[in-house]
């Protein structure tokens, strides 16, 4: 069944047509890779999904519900998530006040403590960083909490917005084995918006190209791999992205 | 010697009250970026409803003890007042974010909310000084050569407990946090689930609630209540918001302090006449020379 | 039998009164309903004129500041005050001068008063402007009653004499109510003239969006520097003659709701509008004559009006008109289709085409700990187009921000034409010859599409207020000069049709363009462009190349960034690629698609592994 699907959807920003008819699906257990270059609309999509801009038609529906017009914090509620595009942690909280953050839509205390230190165990540093203010962290550092406060919500789909960005290749290797384990050993559906077109298709199941607000090309990720047209939609060029 | 003591101490009563109010004008600008200035005439209704319900309690009801009485003195008003800025924010502040209107035109709201306020005063309690009931005890504490009466000392130990609580508050509790992760990214605290609206209204709620305590008490402390009594002590306290770092909660208290300090000091030892001026000196410079304050962001120049 | 009057006579009437000075039109109306209370021998009456004329001084003096330059000034009254009581110490309390001199010395004083409070605060947002100059106000009337020595103190001057010229002397109260009628008069004249003119867009500019009219050549500190000045000096003018009329000075007049007053007029009558400050002037100086009874009410009932104003609208009861319609009939009417070289250009460009037009050598740019830029070079030679490109952070925009003066480099330096312009103000660089447009569109969008073209005219025409306000024909050629200019930059971009149109109102295509034409009208040696293409469909693309293309065919350079590689590749001459704020390529499209470097940066390593 489709954790999450996206039918028709147009975006409004700033008063141009940012999104057109995008249509897209995850189902549960998947990784989905939505990639495109710069000012192609891939984060206007999340945080229309996420509820933050309002501008949005086409019809949006999370694990069954609509959730086209629904609040911000009603989605998170109902455990979508989103981890934006430049981390955006809370930069004078500590870490672990961001991790409590969080958490901010649920009740379960003990729950909530133990989870807190499932996120300590999976990342060792941020544990030793706990006290620390989180914008004294370094960026590596700062989306593993930004993801990790994600995870407090306990979503059963998280969104990924450009989690590469302005990061060194080994951090975003160790970024993205993570997110790859939390696919495999919980089996949650994810999202992953990126311009590292690469490695999000190394990652993802199936992927859709977008290229000025429009779906341009979409499938498995291993036949996106192999297609010209990929490299060509960031290169303007026709040549095979090597394996 | 002990002439300076009692300055410390005159000083210190009065940068406790804009401390007080100063929270209310950094904690909303701190979130939303707007310049309540409705906030001093908010002080002004609470130092009257708290007048009025003294005068009630005290003659028709003097089996009550002053305790009780002062305590729903202080108690009521704030409810009351909170009421009023969840009132502003609900149908004017909030309507206006909705639009992304120019700054100017919140800024008139604000002016025009103001003036309703300073003049349905005087239509309902009198154009005139009007007197607070003497209902507290006149002790008199001596200490070190200088002297504090029971208004003063009751004034600065609501404040401060007022101070602490507000910093426990916000340090250590769920909405706490929420209100310093909705004033430092307000999209990014949605994205976590935070009500972000919700969050705004609460920090209406509270300004609102200290300022009209801080009302009571001035009105405990100085004798008297005026419908204009609120515009310098609003300025000034936003000045001590600006001073400390506006958006910054520990700072405006410091900033308040500090403007209650150098006002008395100057006035005992420069000239007793230009006082006011000390504040808006500092606020000028401040806000010219350094923008930032002494523990904040650098918030008041364009992008 | 009705004759109608045939269309080209209609029309040519029409635009014959249009052309009849406005003072011509109205000043006679305006001394008739002045001469109304002389005529029925009611004093009462004459006097609400007579403070209705003061208001309408002050309103249009405020109006300067906060309707046209958008400057929010509430502590406005300390000028009014301070003029009230230089006239009262001069005159009064000293005897040291008679009132020709004491006048201008009062309005002078104001204006430089104006000066020091505008200086220090014009980088202020306009709420922490509104505190600093009620501070200032407050300070103002503290100091009227604390510096009793110079200001009589809290009783004030009195016996303030009634001016004396020698040949006129002013002594009755009708007199001078008929000095203050046509000082009205000439002040509101004045506003009206210089609200039209030049200076008048140069505010409008300035107040729609700082940092655009910085980027296409405007002094936008000079300008509110000029608006605080004239409008104290209005203030000056205005408490002068107040200090005459009342004969006396005292703190008590000068308060803090003396500004608001003031600032009520403008706003509710609807900022920025000569007609709504007139209207405001009146109410406010009738209402508490009609309201007498309810006087106490009268605050409430305006603090309201305040309040549904800002929420429903804030452009107040009579709406400033759009400029749009008058600036394109004056465009069409002008009979000075300039030929004549009657606007500037640009320093001369060194004619060596060898020699780069800009050099930008070893840029760096740290944000805190961040290094934004890092030790970056880049050359553009004449007529050449250069394309930036680079993944999303990589530092491309931040490194035109340097190169047009937005920001200050860490360390590095840019030069243009040979001259240094690392450390320049953003107008100046415009001055020198750069252009520039931005990646979220930043247009003037409350004005017309022909008065966003014009303002790139702006830094290429001088007239001043003395010249804007009396219209002397090298400022009306000029005028001539801009509109038809802008009419012709129009038609090269396509947009001639919509000259009269709001620019908010452009579908998103034609928004780039105008940006596009806006820049050209700054008649830059290079355009710099800020991901021009974003947001175009295919079929504007083309067109936009195209337009590029001729534009350097015409010798004009242009440096872009952009991602839209097929774009990028098909028009440029050389290529850089930015990531990490460093420079990894630089060449040819060719050189750069084929670079592995650019590859990995952009689609991630071959042998990334997850």
């Amino acid at each position: 069944m489709a954790a999450l699907e996206i039918s028709g959807m147009n975006v409004e920003y700033d008063g141009v047509r940012a999104v057109s008819a995008l249509s897209l699906e995850v189902d549960e257990g998947e990784i989905v890779a939505l990639i495109g270059g710069n000012g192609a609309g891939k984060s206007t999509t999340l945080n229309a999904i996420s509820g933050l801009i309002r501008t949005c038609t086409g019809r949006i529906r999370f694990r069954g519900t609509d959730i086209t017009a629904a609040e911000p914090h009603r989605i998170v509620e109902a455990g979508l998530l989103q981890v934006p595009e430049g981390r955006r942690v809370f930069s004078t909280l500590t870490v672990e006040e961001n991790l409590d953050m969080g958490a901010f839509a649920r009740t379960d205390r003990d729950q909530i403590a133990h989870d807190k230190q499932d996120i300590f165990t999976r990342f060792p540093i941020l544990s030793q960083r706990r006290r620390q203010l989180a914008g004294t962290c370094s960026g590596g550092e700062q989306q593993m909490l930004a993801i990790g406060r994600a995870l407090m919500a306990r979503p059963r789909l998280l969104m990924l917005d450009e989690p590469s960005l302005g990061l060194a290749p080994l951090i975003v290797r160790d970024i993205f084995r993570t997110i790859r384990e939390l696919n495999r050993e919980r089996g949650m559906s994810i999202l992953l918006v990126e311009q590292n077109a690469r490695m999000a298709l190394k990652l993802a199941n199936r992927a859709t190209v977008l290229d000025r607000g429009r779906t341009t090309l979409h499938g498995s990720s291993a036949a996106l791999l192999q297609d010209p047209a990929v490299q060509h939609a960031f290169l303007g060029r026709s040549v095979a992205v090597p394996a | 010697m002990d002439l300076v003591l009692q300055q410390v101490i005159n000083g210190l009563t009065m940068g406790a009250i804009y401390a007080i109010v100063g929270l209310g004008y950094t904690m909303v600008y701190g979130i939303i970026r707007l310049i309540n200035f409705a906030h001093g005439a908010v002080f002004m209704v609470g130092a009257y409803l708290g007048l009025t319900l003294l005068e009630v309690l005290g003659g028709a009801h003097p089996a009550i003890g002053i305790v009780p009485a002062l305590l729903i003195a202080l108690a009521l008003p704030a409810i009351a007042c909170a009421g009023l800025g969840f009132a502003m924010d609900a149908l004017v502040y909030r309507r206006l974010r909705a639009k992304r209107a120019h700054p100017l035109i919140p800024l008139i709201a604000a002016l025009g909310i103001s003036l309703m306020l300073e003049t349905a005063a005087m239509l309902v309690w009198g154009k005139e000084f009007k007197v607070y009931p003497a209902i507290l005890p006149v002790w008199h504490f001596h200490f070190a050569g200088a002297v504090m009466n029971s208004a003063q000392v009751m004034l600065l130990v609501i404040c401060f407990a007022m101070m602490i609580g507000l910093h426990l508050f916000v340090q250590h509790t769920r909405i706490g946090r929420a209100m310093r992760a909705a004033a430092l990214d307000p999209n990014a605290a949605r994205l976590v689930g935070v009500n972000v609206d919700q969050i705004i209204m609460l920090t209406f709620v509270i300004g609102s609630a200290l300022a009209a305590v801080a009302g009571v008490l001035v009105g405990l402390y100085y004798g008297s209540v005026n419908f204009r009594m609120g515009y310098v002590p609003g300025l000034k306290a936003f000045t001590a918001a600006v001073l400390g770092g506006v958006g910054n909660i520990p700072g405006a208290m410091i900033g308040g302090l500090i403007i209650g300090l150098l006002e008395t000091f100057g006035a005992a030892y420069i000239s007793g006449e230009w006082k006011d001026a000390i504040a808006f000196i500092i606020l000028i410079t401040v806000i010219v020379a350094r923008p930032t304050g002494l523990l904040g962001e650098r918030i008041a120049e364009r992008a | 039998m009705e004759i109608a009057l045939p269309k080209q006579l209609r029309l040519g009437l029409a635009s014959s009164w249009q052309s009849v000075p406005g003072i011509v039109k109205y000043a006679p109306l305006a001394v008739a309903v002045a001469a109304l209370p002389v005529a029925l021998d009611n004093l009462y009456l004459r006097d609400i004129c007579t403070y209705i004329g003061l208001y309408i001084m002050l309103g249009m003096g405020m109006n300067i500041v906060v309707g046209y330059a958008g400057l929010m000034d509430l502590g406005y009254i300390a000028f009014y005050g301070i003029a009230a009581y230089t006239v009262a110490a001069l005159t009064a309390e000293f005897e040291i001068a008679p009132f020709w001199l004491a006048f201008p010395a009062a309005v002078l004083l104001a204006a430089a008063f104006g000066v020091v409070l505008g200086a220090p605060t014009l980088r202020l947002r306009p709420d922490y402007l509104a505190m600093v100059t009620v501070g200032f106000g407050e300070i103002a009337r503290l100091a009227f009653i604390n510096l009793d020595a110079i200001t009589g103190g809290p009783p004030g001057i009195t016996g303030i004499p009634r001016p004396d010229l020698g040949f006129i002397k002013i002594t009755t109260s009708g007199q001078l109510y008929w000095v203050i009628v046509a000082m009205a008069i000439l002040i509101t004249w004045f506003t009206q003239r210089l609200g039209q003119s030049r200076i008048g867009r140069g505010w409008a500019y300035t107040r729609d969006d700082e940092i655009a009219a910085e980027a296409i050549g405007i002094d936008t500190v000079r300008m509110k520097l000029l608006a605080f000045a004239l409008g104290a000096g209005i203030a000056g003018i205005a408490g002068t003659f107040f200090a005459v009329k009342m004969t006396m000075v005292a703190p008590e007049s000068f308060t803090w709701w003396e500004s608001l007053i003031v600032l009520i007029i403008v706003v509710l009558g609807g900022m920025g509008s000569i007609p709504g400050v007139i209207l405001g002037a009146v109410v406010m100086v009738s209402l508490p004559e009609v309201l007498r009874d309810f006087d106490d009410y009268r605050m409430l009932i305006l603090g309201l009006s305040l309040v549904l104003l800002a929420l429903f609208r804030p452009k107040g009861l009579w709406p400033a008109a759009p400029h749009r319609e008058a600036s394109l009939a004056a465009a069409g009417a002008s009979p000075f289709a300039a030929t004549r070289a009657v606007l500037k250009g640009p320093p001369a460009a060194p004619a060596d085409s060898a020699i780069p037009l800009l050099e930008v050598s070893g840029v760096s740019k740290r944000f805190g700990g961040v290094a934004a830029l890092a030790d970056v070079d880049l050359t553009v030679f004449p007529g050449e187009i250069i394309s930036l490109i680079g993944p999303n952070g990589a530092g491309k925009t931040t490194l035109l921000n340097v190169i047009t003066g937005v920001t200050p480099p860490t360390s590095g330096r840019a030069q243009f034409g040979g001259r240094r312009i690392t450390g320049l103000r953003p107008n100046r660089i415009a001055g020198l010859g750069i252009a520039r447009t931005f990646q979220n569109i930043r247009l003037f969008g409350a004005l017309s599409v022909l008065e966003n073209v014009a303002a790139g005219l702006h830094c290429r025409s001088r007239a001043g207020t003395l010249t804007s306000v009396l219209r002397t024909v090298g400022q009306r050629a000029e005028e001539g000069a801009i509109w038809h200019r802008s009419l012709e930059i129009l038609t090269e971009v396509g947009l001639r049709d919509r000259a009269g149109q709001m620019a908010r109102s452009l579908p998103y295509g034609a928004q780039r363009r105008l940006e596009i034409a806006r820049a050209l009208a700054t008649s830059p040696r290079l355009l710099v462009l800020d991901e021009p293409a974003a947001g175009l469909s295919g079929r504007e693309r083309t067109e936009l190349m195209q337009l590029i293309q001729r534009l350097r065919a015409n010798g004009l350079a242009v440096l872009l960034i952009e991602h839209d590689m097929d774009f990028v590749m098909s028009i440029s001459d050389r290529v850089y690629v930015l990531n990490y704020g460093k420079r990894i390529a630089a060449g040819t499209p060719d050189d750069v698609q084929n670079d592995s470097t650019v590859i990995e940066a952009y689609l991630g390593r071959a042998d990334d592994e997850v």
